[in-house]
């Protein structure tokens, strides 16, 4: 039996990327709550200190209460997974044109964000890059309920992502050590970005497995960009790969709000695909 | 009443669409008041038709600025701290290309009482515990924490005074951790001083010694 992952409508697939993206800020705002205390009065992140990268940058302030503390940070999260739960419970891009309740709640999420990321842009990682972008375009859904403007935005969100997959590729290409795998090698052997158990895998494997292991993420990062041209089950194993990939490395590397935010471009991918297939058919 | 043919002609030669303008016809009040071609709904889909192009060209200026910062340094240099303040908008996706991180950067401190007494041996700060590999896709908060370390590191060895951001941040942050640790015996006073250092699985490079502080 044929499954069909695609979504029916451009409102199908603006939700779905929704709550994937809202699993992704949530799994953010909760280690944010887990190392509340980094940001408190002499934690890693005191803003009496961090501040001064903003002044040294040529922006006087901001110096707003909200970020003082660890209680700033600790409000922001909640604030985010409060409206995020909201927003879920709510009618959302696939019930019609959204209410301009929901259109505030969404605004106002993307605002908060928007401090976060200025309180703690030292966790701040390409993923939440990612994060900031795709909320931003869905903001923008939320207040033009064009059908036209919605599948233009699901176009943009692919985009974003593909090219994302792409430049890596082609930046890793450039490089001798990655290709030869020596520099994935030494990667997945530190403690930072690697679990005991996949260290010791690496000690034990041959450099020329690591290499080709480095070699097919190359390919598979270049191929995205012919990803919404195959055929759907070429797709669907390229989402695999994708799936496995952001997995692997949310396990093995701790980069796991990487796994949901990519994940949350998939459905726009599927959309991108089918208007793709529509057109050439 | 039904929708004049030689309308809904002109409204497909305009959207290029048909599913669309068949939405749009329905939101905007139905057939019955499109019976006669109306000059205010002709307005209206000129005026969206604009509006759409406009909004593909921002987000093909977007996609296109967003490529070429990935590869291009001049553009980098150019636009200075702007995608700092933009918190994302125009990010940096290079993932650990075109050079991966090259070690792990190791924190060590040692304390004195005084300036004439003996320093401490150099000590490691312990990484904060891991999170059970089982449910670290959804709450893995020491591994988030250790990135943003790794990040402060490299900008202390990069400081050169005391005064610098980062390196007040680290200093308080290890005195802060120093204090939090259990003591065999007397808790830590005095004087401290820290260290980096880059541990590549056989090596290990010296990095940055700090100047000796306070607690």
């Amino acid at each position: 039996m044929y499954i069909h992952f695609e979504p029916q409508s451009s409102g199908q697939a603006l939700h779905a990327v929704e709550l994937l993206l809202f699993v992704s800020m949530a799994v953010n705002a909760g280690q944010q709550l887990g190392h509340a205390s980094a940001y408190g009065y002499r934690g890693l992140f005191a803003w009496r200190l961090q501040r001064y990268v903003y002044t040294l940058n040529g922006l006087k302030g901001p110096q707003w209460g909200l970020f003082l503390g660890r209680g700033g940070i600790v409000f922001l999260a909640f604030a985010r997974l409060m409206l995020m739960t909201t927003l879920t419970l709510l009618p959302g891009f696939d019930r019609g044109p959204l209410p301009p309740l929901q259109g505030s709640l969404l605004t106002g999420l993307y605002l908060l964000n928007l401090l976060v990321k200025w309180r703690s842009f030292l966790t701040a990682t390409a993923a939440e890059q990612l994060g900031s972008m795709i909320l931003l375009c869905l903001v923008a859904c939320a207040w033009w309920p064009d059908l036209r403007f919605h599948a233009l935005t699901l176009c943009a969100i692919a985009g974003y992502s593909l090219i994302c997959y792409v430049t890596n590729g082609l930046i890793k290409l450039q490089e001798p050590a990655w290709r030869s795998g020596a520099a994935l090698h030494r990667l997945i052997q530190l403690d930072t970005y690697s679990i005991p158990a996949v260290k010791a895998w690496a000690a034990g494997t041959d450099q020329r497995v690591i290499g080709w292991l480095s070699m097919g993420v190359i390919c598979w990062e270049l191929s995205a960009v012919a990803a919404p041209f195959l055929p759907r089950e070429g797709l669907y194993l390229f989402m695999a790969g994708g799936i496995l990939f952001h997995l692997t490395v949310a396990m093995a590397m701790g980069l796991n709000t990487f796994f949901f935010t990519f994940l949350s471009t998939y459905p726009a991918i599927l959309f991108l695909h089918r208007l793709i297939d529509g057109w050439l058919a | 009443m039904k929708p004049n043919p030689q309308y809904i002609l002109f409204l497909h030669r305009i959207s290029r669409c048909n599913e669309c303008t068949i939405i749009n016809m329905e939101l905007s009040g139905g057939y019955d008041q499109m019976g006669v071609f109306p000059v205010v709904v002709h307005s209206r889909f000129a005026y969206i038709a604009i509006m759409l192009k406009l909004a593909c060209a921002f987000y093909v200026a977007w996609l296109l600025t967003v490529l070429i910062f990935q590869f291009s340094e001049p553009l980098r240099r150019r636009m200075k701290r702007l995608p700092f303040f933009l918190a994302g908008l125009v990010p940096t996706w290079r993932l650990f290309a075109p050079r991966p991180v090259d070690g792990d950067l190791c924190l060590y401190y040692r304390t004195r009482k005084d300036e004439g007494s003996i320093f401490s041996p150099w000590q490691s700060l312990q990484a904060e515990q891991r999170t059970p590999l089982a449910i670290s896709v959804f709450y893995d908060p020491g591994r988030s924490m250790a990135r943003a370390l790794q990040d402060v590191f490299l900008r202390v060895c990069r400081a050169d005074s005391s005064r610098n951001v980062y390196y007040q941040l680290l200093l308080q942050h290890v005195i802060h951790r120093i204090r939090r640790e259990p003591f065999d015996g007397q808790p830590p006073e005095g004087q401290i001083q820290f260290r980096i250092e880059r541990r590549i699985p056989e090596e290990v490079h010296f990095l940055f010694e700090s100047h000796v502080h306070p607690f």
